[in-house]
């Protein structure tokens, strides 16, 4: 911003009363004031509030600026003419501004880039480093505001207010305006300046919004009471009298237990025998064509923010990272948070040594409890820019047009659709036995199940990465529950209750299954953790729950995230007496087991589980991987794995009920890749591989 | 001359007397069935029933010859001699018909006075040869039922066998057959006896449905060998158009198991051979009064066992009461002759000096209290109580005198038969009993045979028969010939016999499933009538099962035994027995039991190896072993059934109680247990004072039984507890004192679960606390941070960079 008027140029006080902005006596009084105080003409009239901050720079447009940006950049010899040329070029199909595109492009440093912009401008370029801004001008509630839009006001000079942007645009201004409420005018600074000082003077506040925002204000949903009074005080009224029953009538209580175990799982069967049927219908599939995708115009894209939160996976990161960089979408739409905890040197080293370019940022999240992914990614939420957001996990491969699957798949799917889960697979199918299983688990979760429960409008316990929401309806929902191991299966349950529908997209990321049953059991001991969580806490008011769910989203809910739960705890045991009986012959158990229930049990024992096997090589045939079909017998083995989670689980419920298991990525010896062949479960990439 | 010739005659009038009197003589005292009569009055009615109310009948003349079928106070039921007409008359119009025809053929000859004399003299002097006469029954040769012949198809036929004495001579015999026949039959339906072949009596059959009776005299020529082969073979007719009979299956003729043979035979006691071979059906054992020793008991057992075996009804007398076995030592026998509560017969005093018993063997046959008796004493041999069942003969034939072990005893005596290939062995038909002879066969003719248990070798079961059958060669209309095998009832082979002529081979397997410790095989041969006159197709043809038809047995596998009927094979190579010392004392609580397994089982018990243990002693087994007693069952000994632990239930799989074992006095538990290195059989009698006879013991299946009087009341399986199940009462194991102490259990498990419930909400109050302090924290500290702000910022306004912002300082 230079001194109004000089060389050809309008004086700016006969601009602004050109446009009636200002009345002449206005000027006059503004020029009084020059003569006695000093100071630039433009301060003192946008001081005064005679005209708003908007309008002013509206109406100086053509005036203040120096050239185009991409000229002054070419000037100063930060990019050449080839770049330039290359960046108009793509400003075509992408429809962003240019700076953003040299700057997704990495050709120019952010520093320097709002240096070319502050000449522009005629601004200053602060450094919030060196200059601090006076924290007293901070708005503490509007550090979010801040964060989202990357300005922050930084210092008052003459009285009037200066606040420091990192780029200048019309929407900007007003908001800012709306913001600070005053006249100010504005210094040029960039993006990482602004996150590192609102991270730095906003640490406490983004960290309590991370971490007690949904436990404030919708505490129905928090996690942090694992058990509630009232929950209490039914399962011990339930407890004292089936005591007293079988204390009483031993045998027919027992009996009456077995009945109701037996039906339940039955009903549970029959449940997954029907979400089979419905997700097998490809009526219910959310079905982007690739046309649709080379068809959609770049230019109406919304800016995507995609959280990768992290912690301690330094050796996943240059892969993700890649992942990320191959996506089919305008790189300066791309917002990605690298969501780093503050103690994890590590990861934080390997991001430095990286040199990732801007579209990466990092977010620091201070070290606090509970110390979960959902904490850290509600602490991100505060820094992202997107219409849209997503999260992927390190070591993912999502398939290169998923972003824009989702958006389409968002345009085309009905305005209540919250959220839009895309399909999980991984690429070390074959490396041992616990892959092959996990991948016919996903495969029938993903194939089969969630289609089938959005289709019935059950609520779905979304994946925990590749889940794509809309971000006002992500905010509206308060994030997620940072005291839930599952949040994202409760963040479901969430979202069906408001009355969001959950969609489900045909686009695939790929992960690495686990392939250490140490580690698998960490990760399946926390989902069931996670799922038993999400049970009480949406449990807590059942008939409200009924209410909102309707009939078939609450007995879906029941034997959909319950049943999970049941089947976990109660296998071990159903097949220790099946096991004794059979190799004991004994009859003590004859009595608890009457013809009807010995019945249901044995359907349940040959037919269910049969047909649950049946299911498991069913989803080797959907997704064309025949050689899983042969290992689907081997599942009920996987079960006594998966049991033996959920008592972990149930006992981290009971005594450390928010402690994160955290998973090992990176120890498949496959390459991380989305490109599974399909009659090839993967390609070994390292030499080991497949052994 | 004259006088030679009037001698002669003199002789011959004698010895028909003689043998009249010798006949019946002993039992001429008293009237009896059978006895001949004659109408002493000049004219006498018969009446239908014993009554002069009742119908009338028809009238006889005096001395009318007739048979006395039954008598009921002043009446008699009589058979008229000469039409075989039958009826009531008054026992004082009848007499006995004595030797009339002596007298009447005397008359002619001699003066009737001196005659009489003299017949008087001889009668007298052959009274003083006794005379003993021994009734078979059919019943007592295992016919309980009798026989019956069902159908007008051909002729039926049944052959006894009755044992007959080979050493003594006899005096004459009497087949009385009672018969009843329905009474639809027509007027040309017979009933014939053939006696060793040759065809005695051959009568119509009255179509009446009364009783009848028919008696056939033997002469004591027809005693020659072992046995006396009576057949009773009838044609049941209803019609006189054969092929309308063929139709009609309901006409029979019921042989009544009352149907007898008595043998009257001079009783000289000089074989003991005969001796036991003519011993009724019911035969009494004296044992010694007190105390027996292990010897003498083992005696008893052996020679018990054979008996049973042999089909007969034992019973057990204590001394001085005298049965036909006395098992007792010398002296006690002869102190109780010298305190005379016995007496000594004339023929049993052998010894001119010294003690009466001085010279006796250890078997002889001597005359006790006015009867002969078997006597067997010190010092004790089993081997000749063997020798004298049916392998006597052996000693009879002058062989040397060969000892064997009970348990080779079958093998060697070659009724094995061949071994052949893999432990086959093959047992001819014949000498199981099979009838070798040629059948007369119109429309249906069958054999019948049992396999008794004892005499398969030991360790084998029936596998299959081997039957070669000649069938009769058919003209050019005449239909085919079937064959049907059923094993206990349960059809085991059907086939068409073929029109060669030659013998055909069958081989028919018996399915283990359907046999049991007695398998009665059934083979019938039938002829199909083609349509058309069937009178024209009767043909009267012959068929024979070839006597080198034969069952072959299989060696069953040597394993360890789950089941009662694996036990003879696991005993075949020895076992020791094991028996509780009271039964010498009381033997009779042990021996019918002890005789029942030994020869219904069969357990072929090696007297060499009997043990007496007191009740209490623990049991230290090595071999296999048969236990029968209350012994106490070692810690190291697996049974299924224990009864050192309280009461025992049986139990149903709902754990109702089938029975209460402690409860019922008279059960006896048999079980297969285990020792530390062998199997055993553990019997443990019932408490009752002696053991009910009973008439088998059916051990097969499973490896527990419960017996009583009537036999196997029940077996179970240990190893299948599914259907029933042994539950001690008395005995707590962790089950019950979880049952008893459940009302306490349950409050502890409330008390916990509701520990647990405060630790949760303890719990969940903390977490919940913890956090809203959290917030609190931070909002106190937010407070303070947006009131100090200002002040901080005046301070100091150059913030220089820490390590953590150490990257976006690479980043600007």
């Amino acid at each position: 911003m230079s001194q109004s008027g000089g060389g050809g140029k309008p004086r700016i006080g006969e601009l602004l009363m050109s446009r009636e902005l200002i009345s002449s006596d206005q000027l006059e009084q503004a020029l009084e004031i020059q003569k006695i105080e000093g100071g630039r003409l433009g301060d003192i009239i946008l001081a005064h509030h005679w005209v708003g901050t908007v309008d002013f720079y509206d109406v100086l447009t053509d005036h203040f600026r120096k050239g185009r940006i991409g000229d002054l950049l070419l000037a100063k010899g930060l990019i050449d003419e080839a770049q330039l040329e290359e960046a108009i070029e793509t400003q075509k199909y992408w429809g962003t501004r240019l700076g953003d595109i040299i700057q997704a492009k990495g050709w120019v440093k952010p520093y320097l880039l709002g240096q070319a912009l502050a000449d522009h401008f005629e601004k200053p370029n602060v450094d919030l480093i060196k200059d601090r801004l006076d924290e007293s001008l901070l708005d503490r509630n509007s550090l979010s505001t801040y964060s989202e839009n990357l300005f922050v006001p930084w210092r008052r000079e003459g009285g009037l207010l200066k606040v420091a942007v990192v780029d200048v645009n019309p929407e900007l201004l007003e908001l800012v305006g709306k913001v600070v409420d005053e006249p100010f005018d504005f210094v040029i600074t960039s993006k990482f300046d602004v996150i590192w000082m609102l991270q730095e003077i906003g640490n406490q506040f983004y960290a309590e919004k991370a971490v007690h925002e949904l436990a404030n204000n919708q505490p129905q949903f928090s996690a942090s009471e694992v058990f509630t009074k009232n929950q209490l005080i039914f399962a011990f009224i339930w407890m004292s009298l089936s005591v007293l029953a079988v204390a009483i009538w031993p045998v027919n209580s027992l009996v009456v237990f077995n009945v109701a175990i037996s039906i339940f799982l039955m009903l549970n069967f029959g449940l997954r025998i029907l979400l089979t049927w419905v997700g097998g219908d490809k009526h219910f599939d959310n079905l982007v064509t690739d046309e649709e995708v080379m068809a959609i115009d770049e230019r109406s894209l919304p800016v995507y923010s995609i959280l990768l939160p992290m912690y301690h996976e330094a050796a996943t990161l240059p892969h993700i990272a890649q992942a990320l960089r191959s996506i089919d979408y305008p790189l300066s739409k791309l917002d990605i948070k690298l969501i780093l905890e503050e103690d994890d040197d590590e990861t934080i080293d390997k991001a430095k040594e990286l040199g990732l370019e801007g579209i990466f940022e990092i977010i620091r999240v201070p070290d606090s409890l509970p110390k979960t992914k959902p904490k850290a990614c509600n602490y991100a939420l505060h820094f992202c820019r997107g219409e849209l957001a997503t999260i992927y996990d390190g070591e993912d491969a999502p398939e290169p047009d998923q972003l824009k699957k989702i958006v389409i798949a968002f345009r085309k799917a009905p305005e209540n659709t919250g959220v839009i889960q895309a399909r999980l697979n991984y690429f070390n199918v074959a490396e041992n036995w616990l892959t092959r299983m996990f991948t016919m688990e996903y495969s029938l979760w993903f194939d089969f199940y969630l289609p089938a429960l959005d289709a019935l409008r059950i609520p779905i316990p979304l994946g925990g990465t590749s889940n794509h929401f809309k971000m006002h309806v992500l905010r509206e929902m308060e994030g997620w529950d940072p005291y839930n191991v599952t949040e994202d299966c409760d963040l479901g349950v969430r979202l069906t209750q408001k009355g969001y529908r959950v969609g489900v997209v045909n686009s695939t990321t790929f992960e690495e299954a686990n392939n250490s049953i140490p580690n698998w059991i960490r990760q399946r001991s926390r989902w069931l953790k996670g799922y038993m969580q999400s049970y009480l806490v949406h449990m807590r008011t059942p008939l409200k729950l009924y209410a909102q769910l309707g009939h078939v989203g609450f007995w879906g809910f029941q034997f959909f995230i319950g049943g999970t739960i049941v089947s976990a705890l109660i296998t071990p045991l159903l097949f220790l007496t099946y096991i004794i009986w059979l190799f004991t012959s004994t009859t003590i158990f004859n009595e608890y087991f009457p013809p009807f229930v010995l019945y249901i049990t044995l359907f349940n024992l040959l037919i269910a589980n049969g047909f649950l096997i049946y299911l498991f090589m069913l989803s080797g045939f959907k997704r064309r991987y025949f050689d899983l079909i042969p290992w689907a017998l081997t599942v009920p083995f996987y079960w006594m794995l998966q049991s033996w989670a959920g008592y972990k689980g149930f006992w981290q419920l009971i005594h450390n009920p928010f402690y994160w298991e955290k998973t090992h990525h990176g120890l498949t010896t496959f390459d991380i890749t989305h490109d599974v062949s399909a009659d090839k479960p993967a390609a070994p990439g390292k030499q080991g591989a497949g052994q | 001359m004259n006088s030679y010739l009037l001698w002669t005659k003199k002789l011959v009038l004698i010895f028909f007397a003689a043998l009249a009197v010798m006949g019946f003589g002993a039992s001429s005292a008293l009237a009896a069935m059978g006895d001949r009569l004659e109408i002493a009055v000049s004219k006498a009615s018969v009446y239908a029933g014993p009554s002069s109310t009742a119908s009338r009948l028809f009238s006889l003349n005096s001395g009318e010859q007739m048979v006395e079928m039954e008598r009921q106070g002043s009446w008699v039921f009589v058979s008229v001699k000469r039409t075989s007409a039958q009826g009531w008359v008054r026992s004082s119009q009848v007499q006995q018909a004595r030797a009339k025809t002596v007298t009447r053929k005397v008359s002619k000859s001699v003066a009737k006075v001196k005659s009489a004399s003299k017949v008087k003299k001889q009668q007298k002097e052959e009274a003083d040869i006794t005379t003993t006469s021994r009734r078979v029954s059919l019943e007592g040769l295992g016919f309980k039922n009798g026989v019956m012949f069902e159908g007008t198809a051909g002729t039926h036929a049944h052959t006894f066998f009755f044992d007959s004495p080979l050493d003594t001579r006899i005096v004459n015999g009497k087949f009385r057959l009672l018969y009843r026949a329905s009474p639809d039959i027509h007027k040309k339906s017979s009933l014939r006896i053939s006696v060793n072949g040759v065809p005695y009596k051959q009568v119509g059959l009255s179509a009446d449905g009364a009783m009848h009776e028919l008696d056939v005299m033997l002469p004591a020529s027809a005693f020659h060998g072992e046995h006396v082969k009576v057949t009773v073979r009838n044609t049941l007719l209803v019609t006189e158009d054969r092929c309308f009979d063929d139709r009609i299956n309901g006409a029979y003729l019921h042989l009544l198991p009352e149907s007898s043979l008595t043998i009257a035979y001079q009783s000289v006691e000089r074989s003991i051979r005969d001796a036991w071979r003519m011993l009724p059906q019911k035969v009494s054992i004296s044992l010694s009064e007190g105390r027996l020793s292990e010897d003498q008991f083992a005696s008893a057992l052996g020679l018990m066992a054979l008996l049973v075996e042999d089909g007969k009804e034992v019973v057990i007398k204590r001394l001085p009461e005298i049965g036909d076995v006395v098992i007792a030592p010398k002296v006690e026998l002869e102190k109780l002759i010298d305190d005379k509560r016995i007496t000594l017969g004339k023929t049993g005093q052998v010894a001119s000096m010294g003690r009466a018993l001085d010279h006796v063997s250890n078997l002889a046959l001597i005359s006790l209290q006015n009867r002969s008796a078997i006597v067997v004493t010190d010092p004790y041999d089993v081997q000749p109580m063997y020798l004298l069942s049916n392998e006597w003969r052996l000693l009879a034939a002058g062989k040397a005198y060969r000892v064997y072990r009970p348990d080779d005893l079958r093998m060697k005596l070659g009724l094995l038969g061949q071994e052949g290939d893999a432990g086959y062995y093959s047992l001819p038909l014949a000498k199981l009993g099979l009838e070798p002879g040629v059948k007369y066969l119109t429309r249906e003719t069958s054999w019948q045979m049992v396999i008794q248990p004892f005499t398969l070798p030991v360790g084998t079961r029936p596998d299959f028969l081997s039957l070669n059958v000649i069938a009769p060669v058919r003209w050019e209309k005449d239909p085919t010939y079937e064959m049907y095998v059923f094993l206990n009832d349960v059809l085991v082979k059907s086939a068409r016999l073929e029109n060669t002529g030659l013998v055909q081979s069958f081989t028919v397997n018996l399915p283990p499933e359907y046999q049991k410790q007695y398998n009665d095989i059934r083979v019938v041969v039938q002829h199909d009538i083609d349509q058309g006159d069937c009178r024209g197709v009767m043909p009267h043809d012959y068929v024979q099962i070839t006597p080198d038809s034969a069952l072959v047995v299989k060696k069953i596998e040597d394993a360890a035994p789950t089941k009662f009927s694996d036990l003879g094979n696991y005993f075949s190579q020895g076992f020791d027995t094991y028996l509780e010392r009271s039964y010498l004392s009381s033997p009779e609580r042990a021996l019918h039991l002890l005789a029942r397994l030994s020869a219904d089982f069969p357990l072929l018990i090696d007297h060499s190896r009997l043990t007496f243990a007191e009740a209490d002693d623990v049991l230290q087994p090595s071999n296999p072993f048969l236990a029968v007693g209350h012994f106490t069952l070692g810690d190291h000994i697996e049974a299924p059934v224990r009864f050192d632990r309280g009461r025992v239930q049986i139990l149903s799989p709902n754990g109702d109680t089938y029975f209460d074992v402690s409860n019922l006095s008279g059960i006896t538990v048999a079980e297969i247990v285990k020792a530390s290195s062998s199997y055993g059989l553990w019997v443990s009698p019932s408490d009752a004072a002696s053991l009910p006879m009973m008439e088998r013991l059916e051990l097969t299946e499973d490896d527990v039984a419960f017996i009583d009087s009537l036999g196997v009341i029940k077996t179970l399986n240990s190893q299948e507890p599914s259907l029933a199940q042994v539950y001690y009462p008395d005995v707590e194991d962790w089950f019950d004192v979880l049952g008893k102490y459940r009302f306490w259990l349950m409050v502890l498990l409330w008390f916990l679960l509701t520990m647990v419930i405060v630790y949760l909400y303890r719990m969940s109050r903390t977490n919940k606390l913890a956090r809203e302090e959290d917030d609190a924290l931070y909002q106190e500290e937010e407070e303070r941070m947006q009131g100090d702000a200002a002040a901080h910022m005046h301070e100091d306004h150059t913030v220089h960079p820490g390590d953590a912002l150490g990257h976006l300082d690479e980043k600007r």
